[in-house]
């Protein structure tokens, strides 16, 4: 595995105009690759149309049909937009506006423990390498390939009652942010792109009296752009999904995100309409907030893409 | 495998010769730092990850409700977890899937990426397009996906379907299509935000390579298979372990879709764990199933690394 | 002391917990906790089952009850959590110990809890409050341990028959006052609903989340099958099980009744069942509160019959019902402060005219079903003047129940080891069945045989 950064190349590149690509300027004269060329690119912007935009159009009507039609008629263009209470109850009865902001907070919380966790044990394992290292290399490690489920109830019941300390973290954002941190695959993947980082500029640093602190926030970090984009890409999407965990610690609903609102709707017996009510106002709020931020935020992951062998 | 091999030793055979005479010179020497730097590190994995393995291991030789006093059994959680019926189609089922997964979900983002990489207009409409479904929730998205899934000849996919003269077809109400239909909605969920990373890749490829092969006369198909694919080999090699682990924690998507049905056609031992533990109430069989996949894993990543690790560094 | 006594009762109660609160303390003495009680000493309780902010008339109802009973009990602080059983972290939470002081849990539960130690004894507080005498004998069995201690409160008691569409079954022209009666009256129903009316599933079948072997269980119960020996030691399904889903087979495949949706589960069934599209299921007459109050259900289009029938003797129903489970850490001033708060909102209906009026009116008020039958949780004849009182607000179609209220079918209880486990067991079977149409029915049964036999031991050990 080569995790090589080249960020420098990666940076100039995104600011440059668009380099040719496979097909060269002259193969685009050529008309039959012109017409194949536009006619693939209709149907992917078809597809593409489809699939990301179908389920938020759909979800849309559905939300003000009532059951009975989204049943029969779950293609019928035709249809009454009766009930638009179904949106109010949705809101309301869901609270999705406060299940999507813990969703948030949620996500943002864990990408940061996980980020400062694994970041401090990649530079102590990669850069500062005490003599304990490896002992502590290969705890983390072993941690690798132990699926959660193994330690569910009792990191529970560490949430619970916390040992020695005996603070309870239930109902408190803590008992997911504080989790995420635990790692292991970050910290492999962080201390292999930091050991690729040439010692010379580290000890450079140093000669000019940098300590250890300063070099990481000076000179290992910003070098680390690409790969802390993945990880945390990576752990957003990761906590954006999550919800057996919450639904568990969680249970006070006034903290709950959204994965664990929307299946409690559905078994909670409300209709058919209220339920793809919420549904639709749980896509249609981080679709709206993505439209917006859309570019910032593909840069941001487009990063990611500095990894490259 | 690009890390300073020369480095390290250097770097060890410098401090293994300074001697070790007072505090102070460890503090000074960066020991001090290395510990400040350890403690959030061992903190978070002693209480939140080694701690509960730890007492995972244990549950797994006990019978226990954690009301009533723990009982020692020995081996009869393995035993019994060994014994069910169930585990070799549970196995089957998550090896299916992750095949599956990397059928389908592997090459479509990557030609996603390639296509959309050619654009030269509108390639930042194709992007956030193809990015969309990754920012729908996916429990919205799960619920949604299970309603378009609908076996009757009203069901949305089926009629779509049925405008072509198609269908009806079951869906997940049926054995075979069941797991294929689960793989098709994670492929949906996943391929936009797989094929960002892959465009991002793309931008950083050597472009002079196309047109030396343009001057030997390559054809458009020959200079993506010779060049394109074999300069994303490092992030092709990254995403795919990533799909790999992926796959092994397959849970919520058979969870929320078909609860393992049909016939437990999509049982995964993730959800066989789940219900051992928290249908069953049995913490001894959950976490005894768990050392169990812990050791394949072990074992697959293993044979992954040896496997792969001369291709990666050919 | 009540320091002292809170000691005892964890002792009682739950040993593991006491084990490490309260190492080498061993004197548990089941009276020196009623000794200990004081019924006016503050104290508070949590209580589940709180209705969420999308049913306001539902939520509204259930908070007045809440500040009512504050006001009865002043010294009794009441929270309400909105907290309810979800199967998915039930056992996690149980174990944790993070469930409110008492909250409703489906009474298939009970004997595997009171097994496990995971129920307070509550009989001392259920005394206290005189509210034994009452109780329906058949219900209080499933509360009870071999000793006679009693663990629980069962309330919402219910026999399962089956629900149809009365709407559906006049257009296939069959006759809406009469529900099947027997399984081969379901297959000629159901070929009858599939040739008149397009466009429904004649007859559907619960599959998923443990309900597959929760119907699997009733079928044969009502062809005269077991599936446990009634000590809970052997698993016993035989030809009558065999037989229950062959008719399933024979429906599915050669009738094709049977639709084409074979994971439903209770909600999601019932949501179909409200949108009109299945002309017959089997349900218990709580089907009726869900179609009608929240799916929207019309209700003179709803039926409900008894359970049909077949075989040749010991056949009968399956009973079911939801039971009060209280908190097994909880001190035992709590756990009758819990105990008085469902005697309050569950029972005093039951006594006080004035209390069923309010109850019933309140009810009728925000449109919910009053006078739903079904098995009450208190003797018949206290049960029949509670009817007798409110029955003017009275407001379900009672006519339309008849096919399940003159029936007098036996009533035979869950199988008792593993209950859950069981079921879930038994769902991949009727999966199978349902969408495999070369299944060997007889080595299916077999191996369920076998995997529900492991079950049992590894619960029994």
């Amino acid at each position: 595995m080569t995790l090589t950064g080249k960020p420098s190349r990666a940076r100039r590149k995104a600011g440059e105009a668009k380099e040719r690509g496979v097909i060269s300027t002259t193969d685009r004269k050529r008309p039959i690759v012109r017409t194949w060329f536009t006619i693939v690119q209709t149907i992917l912007l078809i597809v593409l149309i489809i699939t990301g935009l179908g389920p938020l159009l759909w979800s849309a009507k559905a939300s003000i049909s009532s059951s009975n039609a989204i049943v029969t008629e779950p293609m019928g263009i035709w249809f009454t937009p009766a009930e638009w209470g179904n949106l109010l109850l949705a809101w309301n009865g869901a609270q999705i506006g406060r299940s999507l902001i813990n969703t948030v907070i949620l996500a943002v919380g864990s990408t940061a423990s996980t980020l400062i966790v694994s970041v401090a044990a990649a530079y102590l394992l990669s850069v500062l390498r005490p003599k304990w290292g490896p002992i502590l290399s290969g705890a983390i490690l072993a941690t690798l390939f132990l699926p959660g489920v193994i330690s569910f109830v009792p990191l529970y019941l560490t949430i619970l009652d916390m040992p020695l300390l005996h603070i309870g973290l239930q109902d408190t954002f803590w008992a997911v942010w504080l989790p995420a941190g635990a790692s292991a695959f970050n910290v492999v993947v962080l201390k292999r792109f930091f050991d690729s980082i040439p010692r010379e500029y580290m000890e450079a640093a140093k000669i000019d009296g940098a300590g250890p602190i300063r070099i990481l926030t000076m000179v290992v970090l910003p070098l680390s752009r690409p790969i802390l984009g993945v990880i945390v890409l990576l752990s957003v999407v990761g906590s954006w999904k999550e919800f057996l965990w919450p639904m568990l610690v969680l249970s006070n609903p006034e903290l709950q995100p959204v994965s664990v609102m929307l299946p409690k709707l559905a078994a909670g017996n409300s209709p058919l309409s209220v339920q793809m009510a919420a549904v639709f106002l749980s896509i249609l709020v981080p679709v709206v907030i993505f439209a917006i931020f859309q570019k910032q935020f593909l840069r941001g992951v487009g990063s990611a893409g500095g990894i490259k062998g | 495998m690009s890390a300073t091999p020369e480095a390290a030793p250097a770097a060890r055979a410098r401090r293994r010769a300074r001697p070790r005479v007072n505090l102070t010179r460890w503090a000074k020497g960066g020991g001090l730092h290395a510990v400040l730097f350890a403690v959030p590190v061992v903190v978070v994995y002693l209480y939140f990850s080694w701690g509960p393995v730890v007492q995972g291991l244990v549950f797994s030789f006990q019978k226990t409700n954690l009301i009533r006093p723990a009982e020692w059994v020995g081996w009869s959680n393995f035993e019994y977890v060994l014994g069910d019926p169930g585990l070799v189609q549970a196995s089957l089922n998550t090896a299916y899937f992750a095949l599956l997964a990397l059928v389908f979900g592997f090459p479509i983002p990557i030609i996603l990426a390639v296509l959309v990489t050619e654009l030269r207009k509108y390639d930042t409409l194709y992007n956030a397009l193809a990015y969309l479904p990754a920012v729908i929730p996916p429990v919205a998205a799960i619920l949604l996906w299970k309603f378009f899934y609908d076996p009757d000849s009203t069901g949305l996919f089926n009629s779509v379907l049925g405008w072509f003269g198609l269908g009806p077809y079951p869906w997940l109400n049926d054995s075979s299509s069941a797991m294929p239909s689960i793989v098709l909605y994670a492929t949906w969920a996943g391929a936009g935000s797989t094929a960002i990373i892959y465009i991002a890749a793309l931008a950083t490829v050597r472009t002079e390579l196309y047109e030396a092969a343009e001057i030997d006369g390559a054809g458009i198909w020959r200079r993506i298979w010779h060049i394109t694919l074999p300069q994303l080999r490092g992030v092709i090699f990254v995403m795919m372990l990533l799909q790999l682990i992926g796959t092994f924690q397959i849970f919520s998507e058979p969870f929320l879709f078909t609860g393992g049905g049909p016939n437990n056609a999509t049982q995964t031992i993730l959800l066989k764990i789940y219900n051992y533990a928290f249908v069953n109430g049995d913490f001894g069989a959950a976490t005894a199933l768990s050392v169990l996949l812990a050791l394949a894993l072990g074992l697959l990543s293993a044979v992954y690394y040896f496997v792969t690790r001369k291709w990666s560094a050919a | 002391m009540p320091k002292l006594s809170r000691r005892q009762v964890l002792v009682a109660g739950s040993v593991g917990a006491a084990a490490m609160a309260t190492a080498g303390c061993s004197d548990p003495g089941g009276d020196a906790a009623t000794e200990a009680l004081d019924p006016s000493a503050k104290v508070s309780i949590s209580v589940g089952d709180q209705p969420t902010e999308d049913k306001p008339d539902q939520l509204a109802a259930f908070n007045k009850r809440i500040e009512e009973f504050k006001a009865a009990n002043q010294n009794i602080a009441v929270e309400a959590s909105p907290e309810k059983w979800e199967a998915q972290t039930f056992q996690a939470k149980l174990a944790g110990g993070t469930l409110p002081t008492v909250m409703g849990v489906s009474l298939t539960y009970s004997h595997e809890l009171i097994e496990n130690g995971q129920l307070p004894d509550m009989t001392p507080y259920l005394d206290e409050l005189g509210l034994v005498a009452d109780l329906n004998p058949l219900a209080l069995d499933n509360a009870k341990d071999d000793g006679g201690k009693i663990y629980t409160i069962p309330t919402g008691l219910f026999s399962v028959g089956i629900a149809y569409n009365r709407a559906i079954f006049a257009k296939a022209g069959l006759d809406p006052d009469t529900p099947p009666a027997t399984w081969e009256d379901v297959r000629a129903f159901a070929r009858q609903i599939k040739a008149k009316v397009g466009g429904v599933t004649p007859y559907a079948q619960m599959t998923t989340n443990n309900t597959g072997g929760w119907m699997l269980t009733t079928m044969t119960y009502s062809l005269g099958g077991r599936v446990q020996n009634d000590a809970g030691t052997e698993a016993v399904m035989g030809q009558q099980t065999i037989d229950a889903l062959q008719l399933l087979h024979d429906m599915r495949w050669g009738d094709d009744t049977m639709g084409r949706e074979f994971l439903y589960d209770q909600e999601a069934v019932r949501q179909a069942f409200a949108g009109g599209t299945i002309g017959m299921v089997l349900q218990a007459p709580d089907c009726y509160f869900t179609v009608v109050k929240d799916y929207g259900f019309d209700p003179a289009d709803y039926g409900q019959g008894a359970l049909p029938q077949g075989g040749a003797g010991g056949n009968g129903t399956l009973t079911g019902g939801t039971l009060k489970l209280f908190d097994a850490k909880a001190t035992p001033n709590q756990l009758l402060a819990a105990a008085k708060w469902i005697k309050f909102y569950d029972f005093d209906k039951y006594y006080d005219q004035a209390a069923a009026l309010a109850d019933a009116e309140s009810n009728a008020a925000n449109n919910s079903p009053v006078g739903l039958p079904g098995l009450p949780p208190v003797s018949q004849a206290v049960y029949d003047r509670y009817l007798g009182w409110i029955k003017p607000h009275i407001n379900v179609p009672l006519e339309q129940f008849t096919g399940y209220t003159a029936a007098t079918l036996p009533l035979i209880a869950e199988p008792p080891a593993g209950t859950q486990q069981t079921y879930a067991a038994l769902d991949p079977v009727v999966q199978q069945i349902l969408t495999d149409e070369g299944a060997d029915i007889v080595r299916a049964v077999a191996d369920a045989n076998a995997t529900v036999k492991g079950i049992i031991d590894q619960a029994a050990r």
